[in-house]
This record gives C-alpha cells, structure tokens and sequence, in this order.
C-alpha cells in the first residue's frame, strides 16, 4: 500500500500541475476565475487520479501476487505460480519466482521418496533381526509379525497416537530378539526347564532391551521389549513391576504375545481352539495381564470376526 | 524453438531436457558453441556452465534467459558467459548472439 501511494501522489502531481498551472494563468489574465477552465481542470484532475490509481496498481498488483505465493511457499505449498503479466523486471520477478517454486516441489517430492525408501529400509533391516530368532526356533516361525500386527490392533483399538503405533510395531517383530543369546537346545525342549536354564530364558527381555537400546530410530520399542514379560500382579520378569508402572506398549505386547502363544504349537503344548484361548486369557485377566487392554483384545478379536475379511 | 532456428542456420543441435543432461551431453559431444537456458531444471544455466568451465572447457557459451541480462548483473558465475540472448529470440538476435560468442572466445 506504501509503493502504491507514492506512485499514485507522483503520477498525481505530475499530471495534475500543468493543469492547476493553466487555471491559474488564465484566471489571471482574465482577472476573473473562468468557470470553463474551472471545468477543464477538474476534468484534467479527474484523469490524472484515475491514471494515477491504474499506474499505481499495475506495479503493486504483481508484487501483491509474488509475497502471496512467497507466503505460499512458506507454508510448505511447493509448487504454487503466480501469474506472469506483461515483459517488464516484474514479469521477471513472477517468472523467476514460478521457476523456484517448480524447483522446490521437485526437490521435495525427491526427499520424500528418499525418506519412504530409509523407512522401507529400517523396517527390512528389523525384519531380518527377527527372522534371526524365528530361525532359531521353528515353533515361533511368523510369531513375531502376528504379535506386531496384534499389538497396533489393540494400540489402535486403545487410541494411541501414531508414534505410539509405531513403537508397537516394532516392538511387537523384536519382542524376543533377546533369544538371540540362548542355546537353540533350551528353546526347543519340551520338558520341564532347570533353574539355570530359566533363569537364561528370563534374561531375554533384557537382553533384547540392550541389543536395541543403541537404535535411535527404535528406542521407543525398548520398554515394550524389556517389559513384555512383566505381570499386572507384579509377578513377571525382569523387573517384577506391577500395574500401571509397567509401561502401557509393554502390556500391549504381552496380551498380544499371551494370545499369540495360546494359539500356536508349542514344544510344550498343542494350540488351543479360539474360544479355549478366550478362557485362559479371561482367567489371567487382572492377573498377568491389564484389565483394559485385555477387553482391548476381545473388542479387536470380535470385529475381527465379524469383518467380511476374516469371515471369507 | 531454438534449435529449429539453428537448424536452419546450417548447425548440427544436440537438445538436453535439464541442466543435467546438458552436462553429460556436452561431454559426450564436445560442440563448437553451447546455449543454456538461465533457468532449467534440477541445474540452472549458470551453474552447468560453472561444471564445464571447471572442467576446462572453453567453448563459447550463449545464456539464453526470457528475463533482461542486466537482472543477471553479479550473479555467481556470470563472468563465465560470453554472451546473454533475451527470450523471445529471432532469428537475427540469435545469428548475432552466436557471431558475438565466438569471437569472445
């Protein structure tokens, strides 16, 4: 509006003074004021405003249109143009702007691509850890990615936010990766286990926690793979927390690994049929497992039942 | 456009779509004259110039830009053009700026 008042008064007064000048010169020499040259002037002084006010906006109204892409672009709208009137420095100044714009929505959408293929990349890298384990044991093969998909079901189901989803995903394929660290004979054996061996079996979730605990991009996966094994009673491993001191995500896994188990051949047991899992996990309800994320996991079973996907 | 019109003229024209290619193709053809366009793609004219002069070549070098040259007056790497050719171009604005580039160099 600044831009547009200086030039609007100096295209005023350049064309408005001849006319006032005229006026007065006549007058003078008619010793009267003339109401004809009156009449002249104003018409002349009418013109000039008008010509003033279109000069004015023909230079503002481009600049107008340049800072409302440039703001555009601020807000991260890449690729937004202006319109380009006329050759002069300001069609150069839209042209070139329109050119930036078109740049950064390249080099945008290049990043983008960049960071969803180091996304894809973090995730094969987890995914192949894990397939480390399941390669130990053949009775958890696909264990780890039924526990991740179950646990964001029941996160999703309980309204955790996205990085929360996240963390469970991850959490849910690395859960046992601390298995890593035990004699394959140990997790194969279907009789009772010695303390020395249980005691190594009850190590995993810390040893698990220690081999991720370096991982930036999964440290929010680390309290649900050293807390998976805790109980609502207190009475888990391997820090015997109870209730809501045990971290939420390391619920989620538990009940998702609880179901998972009950559900799956084991060296130590046959799976049971689904309304038999529905029992025992009823029964550790409040006991091993969290009262809420429990009914949690029996809200996701029956949509999941009723879906027309599962019911195919 | 361009290249039509230099066709024309008796030359042989090599295009490149970006900046990029312009390069690579330079290097692949070594030409007598280069034209660049001040803004294109992924490598702006200057800075494709900029990688061919630092790579020692001297070939005579046309900017060819729909904004006035006196706006390019201090950019980096400016001095590195012999000559700047304003969009739109004709035919006789072209056969100059090419007389002008080559005996700049």
């Amino acid at each position: 509006m600044r831009l547009f008042r200086s030039i609007a008064v100096l295209v005023l007064l350049a064309s408005a003074l001849p006319a006032a000048l005229a006026l007065v010169i006549v007058s003078r020499e008619h010793r009267r004021i003339d109401p004809g040259a009156v009449t002249a002037a104003t018409a002349a002084f009418a013109v000039a405003l008008l010509l003033a006010a279109l000069v004015a906006r023909s230079v503002t109204r481009p600049l107008g249109e340049v800072v409302r892409g440039a703001l555009e672009i601020a807000r991260g709208r890449f690729g937004r143009e202006v319109k380009v009137v006329g050759h002069n420095e300001l069609s150069d100044l839209a042209y070139t702007f329109n050119h930036m714009s078109r740049e950064l929505a390249s080099y945008d959408a290049e990043n983008r691509q960049l960071i969803a293929a180091l996304e894809r990349g973090y995730l094969d890298t987890i995914r192949s850890l894990a397939a480390a384990v399941d390669a130990k044991d053949p009775y958890t093969r696909g264990h780890a990615a039924r526990v991740s998909a179950l646990a964001v079901e029941i996160g999703r189901e309980l309204g955790l936010a996205p990085d929360a989803l996240q963390a469970l995903e991850y959490a849910g394929i690395l859960h046992d990766i601390g298995k890593i660290g035990i004699p394959d004979a140990i997790l194969a054996k279907a009789g009772v286990l010695v303390p020395e061996e249980m005691a190594l079996v009850r190590a995993h979730p810390r040893i698990g926690a220690e081999i991720v605990a370096g991982v930036e991009f999964l440290a929010g996966a680390v309290p649900a793979i050293r807390g998976h094994h805790e109980r609502w009673d207190g009475g888990g491993y391997p820090d015997a927390l109870a209730g809501e001191a045990i971290p939420l995500i390391a619920r989620i896994v538990n009940v998702a690994d609880t179901y998972d188990a009950c559900t799956s051949r084991r060296p130590y047991q046959e799976p049971v049929t689904t309304g038999q899992a529905a029992a025992i996990l009823e029964r550790l309800r409040g006991v091993q497992t969290d009262p809420a994320v429990h009914d949690a996991l029996v809200r996701v079973l029956a949509s999941a039942r009723g879906s027309p996907r599962v019911a195919s | 456009m361009v290249s039509d019109l230099l066709a024309e003229l008796g030359h042989a024209v090599v295009e490149a779509a970006n900046g990029l290619e312009a390069v690579a193709a330079f290097e692949r053809e070594t030409p007598d004259l280069v034209i660049l366009d001040l803004l294109m793609p992924r490598l702006s004219g200057l800075d494709a110039l900029q990688r061919l002069r630092g790579r020692g070549a001297r070939t005579p070098a046309v900017l060819l830009t729909a904004i006035s040259g006196g706006s390019l007056r201090g950019l980096d790497g400016a001095d590195a053009v012999d000559v700047v050719l304003e969009k739109p171009v004709t035919r006789r604005s072209l056969e100059r700026a090419l007389a002008r580039a080559t005996q700049a160099r």
